[in-house]
């Protein structure tokens, strides 16, 4: 009964929207920063603008912290007895809040991972 | 027109969920009559069931690893010996290139992904076939062309030989005159357009498909594996197709893509090829890790321990997987800081393989698992692969990636990786559901000789090879001499072919064998929780006499006392149920294609088009006529189905 009188259940389609945001904030975020970290590496070494590089990094920080929010939004209107391995929409909403939310814990991991690099080499080693 | 007797309000309104109560028998021969595909010599061409699309594909990927491996053991006679003339240079190179794109376009991917997914998965959702069969027949035509028209170059000694990545500018017009390289191409033109078509396929099943009560969060993790690895083939094949056609239209009508004197790169053919390149490495393991996660939960009698985990590792390994395909590169020159953000990904992908191995070992931890030979290949597949991963981790390093760039340190590196992520858990997959796909058990003790052989053999054909690389023999030589010191390693490696050549003979003598005399399977021999072990074995041409609903994870052994099943499909025509691609929950009923000649003639009529663009640009154009009539043969409906469809649509129209 719980269940039926939840909020998440009367607007399917945003709930559904918030938990893909947070599942896919991370890997999109991995990937626009490492694609166009890498093709602007050369650009960076001939103009000396190196601060482009660590504001990519940045954006996809603040991408994945989007994301995160947005898992976590839907993942605190959760009502306690919702089980990920049940067959509910609110257990499958779990499931997807807790991956989003895993997800961007990896993926800012490795974002920092690949920025560290920037304030130890220079783009034209 | 009369409205079709079989069409009624509540058919087309809804379906119900209830509990077992017709004549099972009369169900059986209605869903029989209208399920079973035709037989005979014309009818075999007609097939569209995923089970006999599926079985082909196992038998058609594993004669090419057959012919692969033969190609690995002429090159081990080779290099047995110092100064060897048993192979000229020439032949072998194309040796060394056949053996690689064999393995890799005709056995690896087709065997994993699609053979594997292709008969598993509809299982696996409870459905009654794939989506898109005709497509599914289709594509398995396309690839067996491509894979006979390999090896018919290769017979008639224009085989490719410039490696199975076929590097420009050597594999350019300058450097590779004549039709070997723009054979390679196009293989890959037939192997990829076939695997794109079963990733829609899969991707269709799994999310449109499941039966009701499979919400995400439930389906199973080999097709979770499948899923996933069919995004990744759509992501990273159009990648592949397009470096192959670039290349073969700077061979044939002299575009200049990788010419830099024209203003092409020829490092644009590196990045293009290997953006898919190292994605297949995963394209072929993640399906290998569904098989892990399916044997161990079933000899170890529970639920996978970290289900969230496993599910989140695999789709965290496809991710990070299109992120370093520059390490295959470190040797071009790039920028150092550019190459240390591939680097970073390249370490970090260990971290969802460990998180997998880690919940695997909780899995069996304190249930003494069952021994059998599939657990057995696993067993073996944690040892390959965890040595693989080592040295991966090590390449990932640019300063030792230099050092052992192009010696036999990579070869090892690669076969740890690609032999233990596929080839350990597919013989486990071959064990596992060999009963499944034929009804009988595979001997035990013939089982065993196979693993222990192969799993000895291999560790002494691949391990010297890390030596021999350190200690600077490069791949792809056919000769060294012998003042090298490499010649005792390379014997213990050739030995070592040798085990692994036993052992895959000992396999194939217990297939055959256990066809005939095998002992019966039962419906469920190992006593495993997913669906495809809820039906009989072999299947039978519906798959399931009654659509299942499904309780937890593992089906069959989270089922309610009296679980609810599916009624309400018609039983005259195939028709299937649609639901939702989150929660499974019933959506609505299509009715599917019956058996035709048609995806195989559309099948030849393709080949006939991407052989004939290998000699004339005109084969284009001139060869989608067969291609669109064809097409248009497959498509065109029978009167049966338009007479069915004109009745529900009337029906419609008077109920608006």
């Amino acid at each position: 009964m719980a269940e039926r009188s939840n909020p998440l259940l009367q607007n399917s389609a945003r709930r559904d929207c918030a938990l893909w945001a947070g599942i896919l904030a991370g890997p999109v975020a991995f990937a626009l920063d490492e694609v166009v970290s890498y093709a602007m590496t050369q650009h960076s070494c001939s103009t000396g603008h190196v601060i482009i590089l660590h504001l990519m990094g940045l954006f996809a920080l603040c991408l994945i912290a989007v994301g995160a929010t947005q898992a976590w939004t839907v993942f605190a209107k959760l009502p306690e007895q919702a089980d990920q391995e049940a067959g509910g929409v609110l257990d499958r909403s779990r499931f997807m809040a807790i991956s989003g939310l895993v997800l961007c814990v990896g993926f800012s991991i490795l974002v920092i991972a690949q920025a560290i690099p920037r304030f130890l080499l220079s783009p034209c080693d | 027109m009369t409205p079709d007797p079989n069409i009624s309000e509540e058919r087309l309104t809804h379906v119900e969920v209830e509990h077992a109560t017709d004549d099972d028998a009369t169900l059986h021969q209605r869903l029989d009559k209208t399920w079973s595909d035709p037989s005979g010599f014309i009818g075999w061409f007609k097939q569209v069931n995923h089970r006999s699309i599926g079985k082909r594909y196992i038998v058609t990927a594993f004669i090419f690893f057959l012919l692969g491996g033969s190609l690995a053991a002429l090159m081990r006679i080779q290099l047995a010996r110092p100064e060897n003339n048993f192979l000229g240079p020439d032949k072998y190179n194309q040796i060394f290139t056949m053996h690689g794109s064999t393995m890799m376009f005709l056995f690896a991917v087709p065997m994993m992904f699609e053979a594997l997914s292709v008969y598993l998965v509809p299982l696996m959702v409870g459905s009654r076939n794939i989506a898109f069969p005709r497509l599914n027949a289709y594509s398995y035509y396309l690839y067996l062309c491509g894979g006979i028209m390999l090896f018919v170059a290769f017979f008639l000694n224009i085989g490719p030989d410039t490696g199975w990545f076929s590097y420009v500018p050597l594999s350019g017009p300058d450097f590779s005159p004549g039709k070997r390289v723009d054979f390679w191409a196009q293989m890959i033109t037939f192997t990829e357009v076939s695997a794109l078509a079963v990733a829609v396929e899969i991707i269709v099943t799994v999310f449109k498909m499941r039966a009701p009560g499979m919400s995400l969060n439930r389906i199973p993790l080999f097709v979770w594996a499948s899923l996933v690895t069919a995004f990744m083939v759509i992501f990273a094949m159009p990648s592949i197709m397009l470096s192959s056609t670039m290349l073969i239209m700077d061979r044939l009508v002299s575009t200049q893509f990788f010419n830099p004197a024209e203003g092409g790169d020829a490092l644009l053919y590196q990045h293009l090829f290997w953006f898919f390149g190292h994605p297949e490495v995963y394209i072929i393991f993640i399906p290998g890790l569904g098989v892990v996660s399916s044997v161990i939960a079933a000899f170890s009698r529970r639920h996978v321990f970290g289900y969230l985990a496993l599910v989140l590792s695999l789709v965290t390994t496809a991710f990070v997987g299109f992120g370093l395909w520059v390490h295959h590169m470190f040797a071009t020159g790039l920028p150092q800081l550019g190459e240390s953000f591939f680097t970073a990904a390249s370490l970090m992908i260990a971290i969802p393989t460990a998180t997998q191995i880690y919940c695997w070992i909780a899995t069996m931890w304190g249930r003494r698992p069952v021994l059998m030979t599939p657990m057995y290949w696993v067993l073996g597949f944690f040892f390959i692969l965890i040595m693989g991963g080592l040295t991966g981790i090590m390449l990932a390093s640019v300063p030792l990636d230099l050092q052992v760039h192009d010696t036999f340190f990579v070869v090892a590196h690669f076969h740890y990786v690609l032999i233990g992520g596929a080839v350990f858990p597919l013989f486990a997959a071959l064990y596992f559901w060999f009963p499944k796909i034929t009804g009988r058990m595979l001997s035990e003790a013939a089982g065993k000789w196979n693993f222990w052989l192969f799993f000895f053999g291999f560790n002494m054909t691949f391990f010297p090879m890390h030596i021999l690389g350190l200690r600077g023999m490069p791949r792809r030589v056919y000769a060294y001499p012998p003042e090298m010191g490499w010649t005792a390693m390379n014997v213990i490696a050739s030995l070592g072919a040798v085990l692994m050549t036993v052992s895959v003979l000992i396999f194939l003598a217990n297939v055959f064998w256990s066809m005939r005399r095998g002992a019966i399977a039962g419906d469920n021999p190992w006593g495993a929780g997913t669906l495809e072990w809820g039906t009989s074995s072999p299947p039978p041409s519906y798959n399931f006499l009654h659509i299942p609903t499904v309780n937890g994870r593992e089906a069959l052994w989270d089922a309610a006392p009296n679980q609810a099943i599916v009624t309400g499909l018609r039983t005259d025509v195939r028709e299937v149920l649609v639901t939702n691609y989150l929660d499974a929950a019933p959506d609505h009923r299509t009715e599917f294609p019956d058996a035709s000649i048609w995806p195989f003639l559309a099948a030849l009529a393709t080949t006939a088009l991407f052989i004939g663009s290998i000699f004339t640009p005109w084969a284009v154009p001139i060869g989608a006529i067969p291609v669109a009539i064809t097409m248009t043969g497959w498509f065109w409906p029978g009167k049966e189905e338009s007479r069915r469809r004109k009745a529900t649509e009337k029906w419609a129209e008077e109920e608006a």
